[in-house]
């Protein structure tokens, strides 16, 4: 007989729990002789087993039967406790409301973050047997270049896995580059759409109210619109009518389907059959749709069928993409399988079709909330515990009179409970204070949440508040059940209330440690912000305004601009330089060989004069270079060194091929920064094409900037009446480019100051007890003679070291935090300057001696014979 | 004469109560059943079947000693009382009277060993 082997205990106490003690010696000692005889036979299989007959025997005649009056005993209890929960309440104002208010100001952040959750984790819900709709991803993988994955693939990929790829129910491939004017008589609409192929509505359920979902989208020239869509262009019945677009195409309507949901990741206002793209094609010699390296503007999603597993799919499409890959020489294209609620919130990859938000991002912000909260739970926890010795007397009594340690647990454990639910109710008004500014956060977050609040929430709020009190009052709960009821009544003044005193000071330490960390953040991300609004990118953004055109004709709008008198100068421009976008070829120089990648912007002859562009070498281009049959060039120095054309003075009048078109150096730029701080300085070229312009550039007179916008506004209507004009001072554009700096600063500040004012109210709280608690002693220190410093300094000598303690453990943490999050992105960070950790500890400092100075003062103030007369 | 109905399975516990003499306890009880049927008997049945039997008052039972086997817990030993005797003397005679009842015919040419 071993008996070295005993079953599971928690299985037997479970089996003590629920069994009549009647019965229970009996059967566990039948269940433990079957267990060693189960071992005998099965070995470790006995433990489950013994478990699942522990289970088994859950039956009328072995539960204990819970009679009536215990019933309404433990209910008699429950409203006990809580009744003495509410007294305590009340009896404590300072101390509930210090609680009560933290709790609700960090909970409502907590709900608010429950109610991302819960919308994010209903995105693209709607669609039906979503649980096998997948989306082909591909990554662009480059020795040079690096990767970059995206969320894009190609057509190619598309139609082969069309072909060849068992398994897959429907496949559809869309097109993202549907942009342009839908007109309907005098109706014109701009939109942004989608070329699909045919089953779009087989793989996607997007409900289509009008037309037949198998055939809508397969024929040539054939277009879906959304019903806010159909609302504008037509007043009669839109099925069957020719819509134009972009004033050389004829679409024929053949459906009309809902607006795509708040929550679908994919978003658009019409869909054309891919087909059109297609027949478009077909003119062409190796057309450029067909490419397999054409997969920056298409998107492939398909649902398998049910007993097709991932796997197998993957396989299939890795097979086709090694083949394809053979044609390409520098880089290669992987691929791979996405699963549908995976997408949003998902990884990051570049070239979504619709609003993104990555994981990544969420267990930031997941995270920070709950620094927060733990945050919060501390003050509870803390504040509790120096109340205790107070509460030690009624606990004393409690014991006496029988109370059993589990009841004395309970009562504080629904004490703390019912702090949290009453902090919920407040919480909600702080929610929907919160809500806009959340919101309003980035301009991305109100298209992805609405944060509605509805009854499906309630149940999580609840649970939310329940888990909240559980942590908060944990730790007191227990040790205030453990308190020994001989020594409590025999002398409170003697209970030395456990080594909670240590444990107090981890929880100050840990909280202030956590607002420096949050404060020193905040400061460094607002310089980093500041930083690269401010830096100098070598040309000069102020007063200039960029007009996106649209696709009007850039002479008649400059020459339309030029009469308001506000406008000084006017030139174009392909792209707006050093907000993250970017235009590429590939260039080469003598060496027919030798090509590398070039970014490139195309403008006109004004544009280096007008954004002041210093030039090393060289002139500006002339005003009909772009005519001539070697056009002008002017590039910078790091495309002087790709290519070792030597000095900007030797480079002049050298001949380069771009994009396959040969081209003339007429200068050298000096140190322009044609990209964002992000990245460094690449090859970059300046083209002179004016025909090529996107943009407009207007050099405004600063003192007229007042009425600029609807003077621009009224000279647009003229023009396109269509579009609503987009003019936006590039100031503010590059301001939008480092957004993601401003939000980061936005939201970790406003947490910041909310752990502040935390634990500022934990602090106040802490010393307020502190100091009651030692009156007699500072009474009788002050009879003695000591002096009102004397006393501050005795007294508060405690709690500054526990801030300096903080503060050691916190500013290696924040500069970790700065380092890695914020500074290891950047090309060109701010200068490191401890500006940020001293401002932040003195803020933090201040705060804390403000508070510790001021009650300590008032108590060494107080007459001694008050103190000490009832004595 | 009082009548209590007994089932088949009940039948069978109380019969292996009195073949075990002072030795029935639930897993000896099982295992005495289980030695007769080819059914994969459980313990929570003959538990649940005890447990019944015993509010019938067919039969009753007390704890013995503490054994070392069990972890130390004591068996709870059944023995069949007076009702119990009599409702299995019952369901034998009903059975008997009905088996007297059948010609000899029927089962001509069969025997429990070869089935």
């Amino acid at each position: 007989m071993t008996d070295f082997n005993s079953p599971p205990r928690w299985a037997t106490r479970l089996l003590k729990w629920y069994c009549r003690s009647e019965i229970f010696e009996d059967l566990a000692g039948d269940l433990e002789e079957c267990y060693h005889e189960n071992w005998e036979l099965y070995g470790k299989k006995a433990n489950l087993i013994y478990v699942i007959d522990v289970f088994k025997f859950i039956r009328f005649y072995t539960v204990k039967n819970p009679k009536m009056g215990s019933i309404i005993h433990s209910l008699r209890l429950l409203s006990n406790y809580s009744k003495t929960s509410v007294r305590n309440i009340f009896r404590n104002p300072l101390f509930s409301s210090i609680n009560i208010f933290g709790l609700a100001i960090c909970m409502s952040i907590g709900l608010l973050v429950i109610a991302f959750l819960f919308e994010l984790s209903n995105f693209d819900g709607f669609h039906e047997d979503k649980e096998n709709i997948y989306r082909v991803i591909s990554t662009y993988q480059s020795p040079r270049n690096g990767t970059l994955e995206l969320a894009t693939s190609s057509v190619l990929l598309g139609q082969k896995m069309e072909e060849q790829t068992p398994g897959i129910k429907s496949l559809v491939i869309l097109n993202r580059t549907l942009s342009g004017d839908v007109k309907k008589g005098n109706n014109a609409v701009p939109i942004r759409g989608l070329y699909a192929s045919k089953s779009f509505f087989d793989v996607l359920s997007f409900p289509l109210i009008q037309g037949n979902p198998k055939t809508a989208l397969q024929q040539p020239n054939t277009i879906v619109i959304t019903t806010t869509l159909a609302k504008k262009l037509f007043d009669d019945e839109p099925l069957g009518q020719i819509v134009e677009f972009n004033d050389d195409k004829h679409f024929e309507v053949t459906g009309i389907v809902e607006d795509p949901p708040m929550n679908s990741h994919i978003k658009f206002e019409a869909l054309v059959s891919l087909q059109t793209l297609e027949n478009e094609a077909q003119n062409e010699e190796n057309p450029r749709l067909y490419r397999w390296s054409s997969m920056w503007d298409s998107y492939v999603y398909l649902k398998k069928e049910v007993n097709t597993s991932e796997d197998q799919i993957y396989s299939s499409m890795q097979q086709i993409a090694d083949i394809e890959n053979k044609t390409l020489q520098t880089y290669t294209i992987e691929v791979g399988l996405q699963k549908l609620s995976e997408i949003l919130p998902g990884k990051n990859l570049s070239n979504q079709i619709g609003p993104a938000f990555q994981t990544s991002q969420l267990y930031f912000i997941i995270g920070l909330t709950l620094i927060i909260l733990i945050s919060a739970c501390f003050n509870y926890t803390n504040l509790s515990l120096a109340r205790s010795i107070r509460r030690a007397k009624e606990i004393g009594v409690r014991k006496v009179l029988g109370a059993k340690k589990g009841q004395i647990f309970g009562q504080f454990i629904i004490e703390a409970i019912t702090i949290a639910l009453i902090s919920l109710s407040f919480s909600l008004i702080f929610f929907y204070l919160i809500k806009p500014y959340f919101l309003s956060l980035d301009e991305s977050m109100s298209e992805l949440v609405k944060l509605n609040t509805n009854w499906n929430l309630l149940p999580y709020f609840l649970l939310f508040a329940i888990l909240i009190g559980l942590l908060a009052g944990f730790m007191p709960s227990i040790l205030m059940s453990r308190l020994q009821t001989l020594l409590v009544l025999k002398d409170t003044g003697k209970v030395k209330l456990f080594k909670q005193f240590n444990f107090r000071k981890t929880l100050i330490v840990l909280q202030f440690a956590i607002c420096i960390v949050l404060i020193i953040s905040t400061i460094g991300l607002y310089r980093q912000y500041q930083h690269a609004v401010l830096f100098d990118l070598g040309y000069q953004t102020e007063y200039v305004v960029n007009v996106d055109l649209q696709g009007n004709d850039p002479e008649i709008l400059s020459d339309a601009f030029a009469t308001l008198p506000a406008v000084k100068e006017v030139s174009n421009s392909q792209m707006i330089m050093s907000t993250g976008d970017v235009i590429s070829t590939r260039a080469k120089y003598n060496d027919p060989l030798d090509s590398a990648r070039v970014e490139f912007n195309a403008v006109d002859e004004h544009y280096l004069p007008l954004h002041n562009i210093e030039l090393a070498a060289g002139k500006n281009f002339g005003a009909r270079d772009y005519l001539k049959e070697i056009p002008s060039v002017i590039v910078n120095a790091p495309f002087l060194q790709r290519f070792n054309i030597g000095s900007p003075n030797e480079a002049i009048d050298e001949i380069i091929l771009l994009d396959g078109q040969k081209m003339q150096i007429i200068g050298v730029l000096e140190n322009l920064h044609h990209s964002t701080i992000f990245s460094p300085i690449h090859a970059f070229a300046l083209v002179h094409d004016p025909t090529a312009a996107k943009y407009l550039n207007l050099k405004i007179d600063p003192t007229q900037s007042m009425t600029l916008m609807s003077n621009l506004n009224d000279v647009w209507k003229k023009i396109d009446p269509v579009h609503t004009l987009n003019a936006e001072y590039f100031d503010d554009r590059i301001k939008s480019t480092y957004e993601e700096y401003a939000v980061m600063m936005k939201m970790v500040g406003f947490l910041a100051c909310i752990a502040i004012l935390i634990a500022a109210m934990g602090l106040l709280g802490i010393t307020i007890y502190h100091v009651e608690t030692k009156l007699r002693e500072i009474g009788i220190r002050k009879t003695f003679g000591a002096s009102e410093n004397q006393l501050v300094l005795h007294f508060s000598r405690g709690f500054l070291i526990l801030l300096f303690i903080s503060a050691i453990l916190a500013t290696p943490a924040s500069y970790y935090f700065l380092d890695s999050f914020v500074i290891s992105q950047l090309t060109y960070p701010a200068s490191k300057q401890y500006i940020e950790f001293s401002l932040g500890l003195i803020l933090i400092f201040s705060l804390g001696f403000l508070i510790i100075f001021w009650q300590i003062r008032l108590a060494a103030k107080r007459n001694p014979v008050e103190v000490l007369k009832n004595e | 004469m009082q009548d209590i109905r007994l089932g088949a399975f009940e039948e069978m516990v109380l019969l292996s109560i009195a073949a075990l003499l002072d030795q029935a306890y639930s897993v000896s009880i099982r295992d005495e059943i289980r030695k007769v049927s080819d059914r994969n008997v459980k313990l929570g049945m003959v538990h649940s079947v005890l447990n019944r039997l015993e509010k019938k008052g067919l039969i009753t039972s007390h704890l013995a000693e503490a054994t070392k086997k069990r972890g130390g817990r004591r068996k709870r030993y059944f023995q069949i009382t007076h009702s119990g005797k009599v409702a299995l003397l019952q369901t034998r005679n009903q059975r008997e009277q009905l088996w007297n009842t059948i010609p000899d015919f029927v089962f001509k040419g069969l025997s429990y060993d070869r089935l």
